[in-house]
């Protein structure tokens, strides 16, 4: 284009020379004629009809070079941005993988999940998670009786497959001579995986032929297991491995993604057939494995059929099944048929339910953060926009002024603003994964597992960002630009900053007031928690729980010899005792504070049954030197050592509480204890010692009524115990000693999770934890943002007030005055927005109420607390631009522009 | 009809372009030289109407252009007549026509 002008104006020039001009004089007139060589180019491209690409080129390197130029701002902006978005893009990112996502199944809609509802107590042994359904007041299970599954199997017609599994943890596997222990694995029936219907990744799957008595023991792999063990070996198929003492063949690898159908979280390293659980050990101590209820069932509708068409179906023969297994524990037959347990059926596409519905809560309240974060974020965004805006006004008149059109400047201000946005997505993505991988680092481990997440970098995060950083990109980027481009020419040129805090202003005093609000919501929230945590630090748990190390030992995997087990267990506590540096050491079947449990139903002779149904108690089985080396002090009688091992459960001591509650107060000692189902422990047992309370499974909890029993062959068929080691100092300086110690008494006992009390118990309080430092941690980023919008907000409101400023000093206002003036402004705006705030958060913190302790979700103190820091802030972000007002000349302020 | 002063220019522009163009191809200022010598001197195009005028009318599609040699012996961009651009003349000549002789009528009344 250019070449082709230049061409016109020598010709034109030649022309002129050819009437008798001189050279240069023609060469200047035919320039002149010629006229504005970039104007006509322009219009020439207009014209050209490839316009908006290089325009919008255009536009993205001038929005570069603007935003460079201002570091601070590009720099506030796009931290703000990806800290918004990174946050919501984690957090939703995680409640996908974790509420919403369906196993990577056939079809998992078609997936039923059973279980059971009933009105009384069912007094049958069940393994498993008990619920109370809230509206029915019934209490759930998803367990089943063996014999129940068959039953029901048998009988089906509705569903094209039907499946039982179940999980089994802490399996000693010995590969290639190495062992180890895995913790958790899934005991599956034989149809298991065609009703799941995937393919396996590597060899064949378990089949009907697996689960079958007598048949070849095989097993699969997950995936992960498969990497991490055997290193993706092919050659691990056909590979023989010892599983708690049994031989078993691995036949195939899961494919990656399926994590098997347990809790949420959970994911399986071993696959077994349900027939093996026995060999296993996973009936330990029950004499009669047919009536204890613990396998999951899962069926697949077939086509056509509707859930409460199975259930017709099944019932029957699943109250049948009930019936016999109640006959078999020896309980009373129910009164009438409404009394049986009543068979029902919920979507099974996610597997296990229970954890999920737990952890629903929790992940709705950090949804509730992820969104209050953004919504600060844009809100500070637009605030700084809306300043900006403000401070490039002549640079807008300017451009008007040379003939952009307002779109044009509209589009300007929009790419720019889309800039950012795409700067503050792209940054958002590598922080959304950190933020992931520790949201789940601080997720609190569920009955011993950790939540065994593999943050995806799925399109799903990318997807996720980007669309949040279009949005936000257009929604704070519109209202500056429409603002900005509504200016008045010659108002611009002529009248200065003097005229416009009218409308402008008012909307940045609301949006800073809406920060302010969402600020004191989190600063609210950050301190109930820490409040809580400070609460539940404090609760005398019943013993000393610093300086205790501790660990667990599985001696006897397939339960085969309980006396060797418990001789091992006795043989390292006694060589633990000499090791130099330990105080004292000893096991018990439970760790305290452990998220474990045991319960069961006791009696006192003499004494009837108290009729509000609390007739139980929790139980844990200990050997010598318990008492002394768990800190818990014996208030009469003695503890139980090692000489009533022999005596085996006919002797125990009871807890403070216990006293209360089934003594009523009375001397316990050497009163006798009965067990309603004895089974063949022993039915009578002899209180010899009572024990102060202490904690049992929650610090939340007062100390319920505790048994202790000496560790007999009861306690587990396989002697696993918890150990802890009392030493005089640090005790993790001790573990080294400890493996060899554990070692020598058999090379191949693995050693498994090595962990200090205090660990353990911090691990119940994980949740609240969490919350505490994500909003402490939140609400301190909110408070550093509400600064720098206040003293922005305040700088600009002092700038645009000059005039006002130099009248008012002109006419005798003193400088405290003014500054009392400024100060003023920025108190109300912030009080404006800390009201907003406490109706907010009296509103939000309903919704934790269930996480604190200790403190009520409408703390005064705390609310106070967080409204007198925001207001702290005002002040203290309104001084310095209020200082400045009131040290300015008045005449140099009133002739300011 | 049109409404107001610039679109009566710019398509009358466009007339007299495509008319410089039928006798064959030519540069930019070969056009305006044709328009400028048909008139007599009393239609001079300034070259900032003349360039973006034969930029749409070749986004149109009525003209193209092809770079060639000058009488100068410098590299100038040539543009002539399509098809489409021949009828569009032979359209816009008879609009032109037809309306120059309507407003001649209402003229001869007052």
């Amino acid at each position: 284009m250019a070449e082709e002008m230049r061409l016109h104006m020598e010709l034109q020039a030649a022309e002129f020379r050819g009437t008798g001009m001189a050279a240069d004089e023609a060469e200047l007139r035919a320039r002149l004629a010629f006229g504005h060589m970039d104007g006509i180019r322009e219009r020439c491209r207009d014209e050209k009809g490839i316009m908006w690409v290089s325009q919008l080129v255009q536009d993205l390197g001038y929005a570069w070079r603007v935003l460079a130029r201002s570091p601070g701002f590009t720099l506030t902006a796009v931290l703000t941005l990806a800290l918004g978005i990174g946050v919501n893009t984690a957090i939703f990112s995680l409640v996908d993988e974790i509420l919403v996502k369906q196993l990577p199944v056939t079809a998992p809609g078609d997936l039923l999940l059973f279980h059971w509802a009933s009105s009384v107590d069912l007094p049958v042994p069940t393994s498993g998670r008990w619920e109370r359904d809230p509206v029915t007041q019934q209490t759930t299970c998803t367990s089943f009786s063996l014999p129940a599954f068959e039953a029901i199997r048998m009988r089906n017609q509705a569903l094209s497959g039907i499946t039982a599994f179940a999980p089994i943890s802490r399996l000693t596997v010995v590969a290639d001579g190495q062992a180890e222990v895995v913790e958790l694995g899934q005991l599956v029936s034989g149809s298991y995986f065609s009703v799941m219907g995937i393919a396996p990744a590597a060899g064949r799957l378990l089949e009907a032929t697996d689960d079958s008595p007598g048949a070849p023991a095989a097993a699969m792999v997950s995936y992960g297991y498969w990497m991490r063990r055997f290193g993706g070996d092919p050659s691990v198929i056909g590979k023989q491995i010892l599983v708690n003492r049994v031989s078993v063949a691995i036949v195939g690898v899961v494919p990656r993604r399926f994590p098997g159908s347990l809790q949420v979280g959970d994911a399986p390293d071993l696959f077994l057939p349900l027939v093996l659980a026995r060999n296993m050990g996973a009936f330990e101590m029950i004499d009669k494995p047919d009536a204890l209820w613990w396998v999951q069932i899962i069926g697949r509708l077939r086509a056509g059929m509707t859930s409460s068409q199975a259930l017709i179906e099944l019932e029957p023969v699943f109250r049948q099944s009930a019936l016999e297994s109640l006959k078999l524990v020896g309980a009373p037959p129910p009164k009438s048929m409404g009394d049986l347990p009543s068979l029902q059926a919920g979507p099974g596409g996610q597997g296990l339910n229970e954890l999920r519905n737990e952890y629903r809560q929790r992940w709705e309240i950090l949804a509730g953060l992820g969104v209050a974060i953004l919504a600060i974020a844009c809100a500070n965004l637009a605030s700084l926009l809306l300043a900006r805006g403000a401070a490039r006004q002549r640079e807008m008149g300017v451009r008007l002024a040379m003939g952009a059109g307002r779109g044009r400047i509209v589009r300007q201000l929009l790419t720019e603003s889309l800039l950012l946005a795409g700067l503050g997505g792209a940054l958002a993505v590598p922080f959304a994964v950190w933020v992931e991988i520790g949201l789940v680092a601080m997720q609190p481990r569920a009955e011993g597992h950790t939540l065994s997440l593999v943050p995806q970098l799925d399109p799903g995060i990318f997807l996720t960002a980007a669309a949040i950083s279009v949005f936000t990109g257009v929604v704070f980027g519109l209202v500056p630009a429409f603002r900005a481009s509504r200016v008045n020419i010659s108002a611009e040129f002529q009248g200065g900053t003097s005229n416009r805090t009218g409308s402008r202003s008012r909307l940045g005093k609301s949006l800073l007031a809406v920060q302010v609000a969402l600020t004191l919501v989190l600063l609210v929230g950050a301190g109930l928690f820490a409040g809580t945590l400070r609460n539940l630090a404090s609760v005398d748990i019943g013993f000393e729980s610093r300086g205790l190390l501790l660990f667990d030992l599985n001696p006897n995997p397939d339960g085969s010899s309980f006396k060797s087990a418990l001789a091992t267990d006795n043989e390292v506590a006694e060589r633990l005792r000499g090791v130099p540096g330990v105080a004292s050491a000893t096991f018990s079947r439970m760790p305290l504070l452990g998220d474990m449990g045991w319960k069961t139903r006791i009696g006192v002779v003499g004494r009837p049954p108290r009729d509000d149904g609390h007739n139980t108690t929790m139980v844990n089985f200990v050997a010598g030197s318990f008492f002394s080396t768990y800190g818990i002090p014996i208030m009469a009688g003695r503890a139980v050592d090692l000489a009533d091992d022999a005596r085996g459960g006919s002797v125990a001591v009871v807890n403070q509480a216990f006293v209360r509650e089934f003594f009523g107060g009375e001397d316990p000692l050497g009163r006798t204890l009965q067990r309603p189902n004895a089974g063949n422990m022993p039915e009578f047992i002899t209180v010899v010692g009572v024990a102060r309370d202490a904690s049992y499974s929650a610090v939340r909890d007062p100390a319920p009524p505790t048994i202790y029993f000496p560790y007999y062959p009861q306690a587990s068929a396989n002697a696993e115990a918890t150990f802890a080691v009392r030493a005089w100092g640090d005790p993790r300086g001790l573990v080294p000693l400890i493996r060899k110690t554990v070692r020598s008494v058999n090379p191949l006992l693995p050693l498994d999770d090595l962990r200090t009390q205090q660990a353990q118990i911090g691990e119940l309080s994980a949740t609240e934890r969490m919350f505490a430092w994500l909003s402490g941690v939140f609400s301190i980023l909110a408070v550093g943002l509400v600064s720098l919008g206040l003293y922005g907000l305040m700088s600009y409101s002092v700038l645009s007030r000059q005039g006002e400023i130099g009248l008012r000093m002109a006419l005798g206002a003193r400088p405290a005055q003014v500054v009392w003036m400024i100060v003023c402004e920025c108190l109300l705006v912030v009080g404006i927005g800390v009201g907003l705030g406490l109706i907010g958060a009296y509103a939000a913190t309903r919704l934790v109420s269930s996480l604190l302790f200790g403190l009520s979700a409408t703390d005064p103190a705390v609310f106070a607390a967080g409204g007198f820091l925001l207001l702290l802030v005002a002040i203290i972000a309104g001084w310095m631009p209020a200082r400045r007002a009131s040290r300015l000349d008045p005449m140099v302020a009133l002739r300011a522009d | 009809m049109p409404t107001n002063k610039t679109d009566l220019l710019q398509g009358t522009l466009d007339l007299l372009i495509l008319t410089s163009l039928e006798a064959g191809p030519s540069h930019g200022f070969g056009v305006s030289g044709v328009i400028r010598r048909y008139s007599k001197d009393a239609l001079q195009v300034e070259q900032g109407s003349l360039y973006p005028a034969l930029y749409r009318l070749e986004a149109e599609g009525w003209i193209r252009s092809e770079w060639g040699i000058s009488e100068n012996n410098r590299k100038a961009k040539f543009y002539e007549l399509t098809a489409t651009g021949r009828s569009q003349l032979r359209l816009e000549t008879a609009n032109w026509e037809r309306m120059s002789s309507a407003i001649n009528l209402v003229l001869d009344h007052a």
